[in-house]
């Protein structure tokens, strides 16, 4: 199954930023089937195709307009997709896009899509925990798995029965459960698909790579010094007046831990040498690929807990005073603080590459050394830079990546023919 | 910059952070309260001779104290310390709304029964600014340390918002009937001469934790200095406080030295739990003894189930020595989901092939001071009668307290991430056996082993909390910096000399 990201990213009209954010209130309470007072507005889980999506209202302090997004992670191409959302949902997204300079509401399902394509922003890097497995095939997987269970609990413990038999011979008896004995669509791409991504990103960025070499050969090390001396003294010069905004980050946490799942939004400035905005897009873009060519069995650089993650930038219009803006979506399982100790512990050089390209930013080294390594720093830095996400949705809030891809497993072993070690194997996935 | 690791003085560290106080049988944790009209920095002035530090094992008797985020406000620390304190110690345990539906209350599993709102203590109905932690050889001693302190207290007008007795049962067991307090982490550089075996004992490397882990100002597992309670370099008294570091940051560092203290009161149901634990082990058609031993990992006697996996063993009490990886890597001797794993999961971690995992399983430990409160519901505490004891009226449970230099990454983390983890190392939906909150869930809990994976279910949520808050305990510097103007009162109403020691 074939899966895209969808970013959307229009100005609001500063003088419609109010009730933009009661919509958008009232959207996430009836999204929420534990709070839901009526149908949502943009009633997306209607679409059956949309594993997670958000919106998020960036207001700036910096004076730069405040700007929507909306993002989805979806089954299927993006130009249906876009189709399909203007097609059902269409209404609720204009009541929440009339809220955004320049549009007009009420000129058709084509204008709608028009819009949305004219205003999509193409992510630099894109993750996925569960490739090619839709929607459906989720839940449909979940839905076996449960069903198994159940069947076995209802078994005696007869030492020498053959768990996995009785659970194939009972699915091929349940009309609902024996289609699923067909064999799953692949999840990854062949080889030779890999092989053709890798060359012709090599073709495409060989050139930077070298030109950005050559400028961090030159400049870095100075860079470097300048940027951890400032950040030293922010720490240094720490008032009295910012422990009361200390607080205020954490207003985040109201909407975290709900369920399994949870989301997470940063949108951190970067620094203004342009040499970082190079350095950045030829990260993003190597990690885009290493996404599609080795991290692509739910485990992205030793972290198994995220779902769909997205990397991009906001640009400013020609002439702004303001340097571009780097957001990052995460739809990840777990508390924030394990899934940033997972960061630290396991990629902290990964993170380090992209974000110390943005400001504030602990100290480096060479690039990629010390960075997000300083824990403490680091963390402190990630609450600094994220902002509320108004909206978020989850298709299957309390599903783990690492459910879905056993889930997955579960049902791919059960009609395999085996001795002792596949059925441990099935085993192991229950 | 990575900071190297420092010896500690154990002269300005107070004693319960590094020591356990085995041979004072008798604990009592006074809560306190100071209204506006409590002279709070006289008290501690007051009560500052008698505190003690960890440099000698204490045979009498010993005092340790400390503050939450609005007592230390009453101790006039200045605003700008918030800046470095842990954000969970400056919100506090119970989080803005006190229903249960804080985040912090969802992350801890304060919910329902064990919401904030119905606490005994250390909510808003009853306040909590310190806690006074008194320890004595045995129960009268207790009573005159609390004869002499309770004066004290009234004298600074000082409320008493709870008492919490703290016992020592025989064999070291908890209400359940396990041997508990086993694993303890062992402390780089810090080992104070005299301490309990099997405690701070200089340690396998594996179970070797950088000391910046439970005292502030230190290296912590990340090669960090942990700090909290920075002020600046000009704050009053400047001298009397050190610098963060005398070469390149010349600001002051309360919290050098100092601990955050976790203290929950855990209400245990014993007949509930052996009740379930009966019925399962009825329904599975095993031993109740053997399925408990399951739940907690361990055999009431502290075996360890990774190691005795028939019958209990009492070769192998106290025995600590043994990995999940190493030992039992598909859980079938020890769940995947017993409250030891969960606990600890030592070299068993979500972690790729290759990490080495006690390192990363380390980044999360704590030093656990808890003790039983309540009359137990047998008197020797054997499962064989716990089983089949009728109910009765007493309350009793932990008195559950650790120590930490980060809440958010030990404490919490242990309780969110491993501890009530729904998905736990791969478990579907489970919480902890023994402490999980299992929010309206009758179980599950999964067995491993042949033929296949089977679940017990009826497993109820065993333990309430009862009260609970974040404590901060300060270095004795920073205590001395804290009364460095108070008038000290006239020493002469003071109880047993300071500093009872051998």
């Amino acid at each position: 199954m074939e899966q895209d990201t969808l970013t959307i990213a229009a100005e609001v009209d500063a003088t419609r930023l109010e009730p933009l954010e009661t919509v958008l209130a009232d959207l996430r309470r009836d999204l929420d089937p534990r709070t839901r007072t009526a149908d949502p507005v943009v009633d997306l889980p209607k679409l059956g195709t949309i594993h997670f999506a958000r919106f998020v209202l960036i207001r700036d302090e910096r004076g730069r307009p405040p700007c929507l997004l909306f993002a989805t992670d979806f089954d299927g191409g993006r130009a249906a997709h876009l189709g399909v959302l203007a097609d059902q949902v269409g209404p609720g997204l204009e009541q929440v896009f009339a809220h955004c300079k320049g549009f007009r509401p009420g000129r058709g399902v084509g204008a709608l899509v028009r819009w949305m394509a004219e205003h999509s922003i193409e992510p630099l890097c894109t993750y996925r925990g569960h490739p090619g497995r839709g929607v459906d095939q989720i839940r449909q997987e979940r839905t076996l798995c449960d069903a198994l269970r159940r069947h076995l609990a209802s078994l005696p413990a007869n030492p020498g029965l053959d768990g996995r038999s009785a659970c194939h011979a009972y699915v091929q008896g349940v009309g609902q459960l024996a289609p699923l004995l067909d064999p799953p669509p692949p999840a990854r791409l062949p080889q030779w698909k890999k092989m053709g991504l890798r060359l012709r990103w090599f073709a495409g960025n060989t050139h930077r790579l070298v030109r950005a070499l050559w400028r961090i050969e030159g400049q870095l090390a100075e860079l470097e010094r300048a940027e951890s001396q400032a950040f030293f003294d922010a720490r240094k010069a720490a008032t009295a007046a910012g422990a009361a905004l200390h607080g205020t980050g954490r207003s985040l946490l109201e909407h975290e831990d709900l369920a399994v799942s949870n989301q997470l939004t940063s949108v951190a400035e970067l620094k203004p040498q342009p040499l970082r905005r190079e350095i950045l897009e030829l990260v993003l873009s190597a990690a885009h690929l290493r996404a599609r060519t080795r991290f692509d069995r739910g485990d992205l650089s030793g972290i198994r807990t995220i779902h769909f993650a997205r990397w991009f930038l906001l640009d400013e219009p020609p002439g702004s005073p303001h340097p571009p803006r780097l957001v990052f979506f995460s739809n990840y399982d777990g508390s924030w603080e394990s899934y940033l100790g997972d960061f630290v512990d396991q990629a902290a050089w990964k993170l380090t590459a992209i974000w110390a390209n943005t400001q504030g930013f602990p100290p480096t080294e060479d690039l990629v050394f010390k960075g997000a390594s300083q824990e403490r720093w680091f963390k402190e830095f990630v609450r600094r830079v994220q902002v509320p996400t108004q909206v978020w949705y989850a298709a299957y809030p309390d599903l783990t990546v690492s459910e879905v891809n056993r889930n997955s497993k579960l049902r791919e072993l059960l009609p395999k023919r085996g001795g002792r070690t596949e059925q441990e194997a099935w085993l192991q996935c229950l | 910059m990575p900071v190297k690791p420092t010896a500690i003085d154990l002269e300005d560290v107070q004693g319960i952070v590094l020591r356990g106080y085995g041979r004072l049988k008798a604990a009592c944790s006074l809560l306190l309260r100071f209204e506006p009209d409590a002279h709070a920095l006289a008290w501690l002035a007051d009560l500052r001779p008698h505190l003690t530090s960890a440099a000698t094992s204490p045979t009498g008797s010993a005092w340790n104290v400390g503050f939450t985020r609005t007592g230390l406000e009453r101790m006039e620390l200045p605003r700008e310390a918030d800046l470095s304190f842990d954000p969970a110690f400056v919100e506090g345990m119970t989080g803005p709304k006190e229903d249960g539906s804080s985040h912090r209350s969802r992350l801890l599993g304060d919910e329902e029964e064990s919401a904030p709102a119905r606490w005994l203590w250390g909510n808003a109905a009853n306040r909590v600014d310190a806690v006074l932690l008194l320890f004595a050889t045995d129960d009268p001693a207790l009573r005159k340390l609390l004869a002499a302190e309770g004066p004290r207290l009234a004298r600074h007008r000082i409320t008493i918002a709870a008492a919490l007795e703290g016992r020592t049962l025989p064999e070291r067991q908890e209400h359940f009937g396990f041997r508990d307090g086993i694993s303890q982490p062992a402390v780089r550089n810090a080992n104070p001469p005299g301490a309990r075996p099997g405690v701070l004992e200089p340690g396998r490397e594996e179970n070797t934790v950088e000391p910046g882990e439970f005292l502030l100002g230190h290296c912590d597992a990340y090669e960090q200095r942990s700090e909290g309670g920075v002020l600046p370099a000009d704050v009053a008294g400047a001298a009397l406080l050190p610098a963060i570091d005398p070469a390149a940051d010349p600001r002051r560092h309360f919290g050098h030295d100092g601990s955050y203290l976790v203290l929950r009161q855990l209400a245990q149901d014993v007949t509930q739990f052996w009740g379930a634990v009966r019925d399962a082990a009825d329904r599975a058609g095993v031993e109740p003894i053997w399925l408990a031993s399951r739940l907690v990992g361990r055999w009431p006697s502290g075996a360890p189930a990774v190691l005795a996996t028939k019958s209990d063993d009492r070769d192998l009490v106290d025995h600590n020595d043994f990995g999940f990886a190493e030992d039992d890597p598909d859980g079938v001797a020890c769940p995947h989901g017993s409250h030891i794993r969960r606990a600890n999961p030592r070299d068993w971690h979500l972690a790729p092939r290759g990490v080495d995992a006690s390192r990363l399983s380390n980044r999360h430990r704590l030093i656990r001071r808890g003790r039983p409160y309540g009359k137990e519901l047998v008197s020797d505490l054997d499962p064989a009668k716990l089983l089949d004891a009728p109910p009765d009226a007493t309350a009793r449970g932990l008195q559950f307290l650790c120590f930490n230099a980060s809440i958010e990454r030990q404490f919490e983390f242990v309780q969110s991430t491993w501890l009530d983890h729904r998905k736990f190392a791969g478990v579907r939906d489970e919480s902890d056996p023994v402490l999980g909150t299992r929010a309206g869930a009758n179980g599950p809990f999964t067995l491993r082993g042949a033929p296949f994976p089977r679940s017990i279910e009826g497993l109820r949520r065993f333990v309430q909390v009862r009260g609970g808050a974040y404590f901060f305990v300060p270095g004795l510097a920073a205590i001395d910096w804290l009364v460095r103007d108070a008038a000290t009162p006239s020493r002469s109403a003071a109880p047993t000399p300071p500093r009872a020691s051998a």
